[in-house]
């Protein structure tokens, strides 16, 4: 039986977080598929036009230019096609309404970026140990 | 017709200008200090067993400096929040709440309280009164160069108030430092020796503010320092 690796589609728009991620990946030997979008109309765009394949899950950003991290939520529980999508928000904001907002549009998870990148990579970690374990339609 | 605008509705609007000031800073300037602290990570272990002694030692000052800032940033972001966050309302036994937030120091044995008797128990901002009582007691034990502080607790009544003043055994501060030390990021001891970024006091003049309140801080017979403060006994 061939494991089926889920595709993840990163919705950031700072370069050193983007590596942060690829780092903390390649530390733990995360061979998923890493797509990546600059901002929530990049990434809106890259989901509906079918270039990060299903199954996918999405990590996202909150503070961004153009189209933010919630308003990107609502576009895409709006969407029918796109609304069951696993989505969890990695942001700095630790400002409890964005977290109320955030849940509100059924995140999978809300997580905090920490400032050690060794602790970015455990969390990273258990990210992963978890969509493993999630079985996806 | 021109608009009218009371000083009143000014001084309200400049204080909300600075507190949203404050958050946007503070949030957006979290994200660089992670930034430099991840690739200072990178570079030295890009690096390996390449790198100089002296440069992976400036790495990790780099990476200190870094937390320093990262701790700057929350203080900034605690001190900014004071006037809208914690406004829950509810009982408060300050004897019992003493004791919490001993317990919760990283080293509670490392302080001794001596508490008067006829502590009162009160409805008020219970979160935000821990918060002045943690960082009036951390602070007294951090700076204190002693294996045991001991702090004296006591409460007079006042017309509408409650006066607690919090007598440590500490080292004390000169006489011109302790106006400063309720100055946001002012510190007595040089940052380097200590593990503080001086927001605490900060925080708490700006709480005892909030509810109505005074601060001040003074030297005592023991040495150390007073800090005494009031709180309105109703909100």
């Amino acid at each position: 039986m061939s494991e089926k690796l889920v595709n993840v589609l990163l919705v950031e728009d700072d370069e050193v977080d983007i590596m942060n991620v690829q780092r903390a990946f390649k530390k733990n030997s995360i061979t998923n598929p890493l797509f990546i979008a600059r901002n929530g109309l990049e990434a809106l765009e890259m989901l509906r036009t079918e270039q990060v394949p299903f199954p996918h899950i999405i990590i996202l950003d909150i503070n961004m230019p153009k189209m933010n991290g919630l308003e990107f939520l609502k576009e895409v529980r709006d969407d029918e096609k796109l609304k069951s999508a696993s989505v969890f928000v990695m942001t700095t904001s630790n400002e409890d309404s964005d977290k109320l907002k955030a849940y509100n549009l059924n995140v999978a998870g809300y997580i905090l970026k920490p400032l050690s990148f060794e602790k970015f990579i455990s969390s990273v970690a258990t990210l992963n140990s978890y969509w493993k374990l999630c079985e996806r339609p | 017709m021109g608009f009218i605008v009371s000083p009143e509705d000014e001084l309200a609007q400049l204080k909300q200008d600075f507190e949203e000031f404050a958050y946007i800073v503070s949030h957006d300037l979290k994200a660089p200090v992670r930034a430099i602290n991840n690739l200072s990570m990178w570079i030295e272990e890009d690096l390996g067993d390449q790198i100089p002694e002296d440069v992976q030692q400036n790495m990790q000052l780099l990476r200190n400096r870094a937390m320093r800032m990262e701790r700057m940033i929350e203080a900034l972001l605690q001190f900014s929040r004071v006037n809208r966050s914690e406004l829950e309302i509810n009982k408060v036994d300050t004897a019992v709440l003493l004791q919490e937030v001993k317990a919760k120091l990283p080293k509670p044995d490392a302080v001794a309280l001596e508490v008067l008797p006829s502590l009162p128990t009160f409805k008020t901002y219970g979160a935000k009164l821990e918060r002045v009582f943690t960082h009036i007691i951390s602070n007294a034990y951090t700076f204190a160069q002693k294996p045991v502080t001991t702090i004296q607790v006591a409460v007079k009544e006042e017309e509408g108030f409650y006066r607690f003043s919090f007598a440590d055994n500490a080292q004390g501060m000169p006489a011109e430092a302790l106006k400063k030390i309720f100055k946001l990021f002012y510190t007595v001891a040089p940052k380097d020796t200590v593990d503080t970024c001086g927001a605490g006091l900060a925080i708490t003049k700006k709480i005892v503010q909030f509810v109505g309140g005074k601060i001040e801080a003074m030297q005592n017979q023991m040495g150390g320092t007073t800090l005494t403060f009031t709180w309105p006994k109703a909100l």
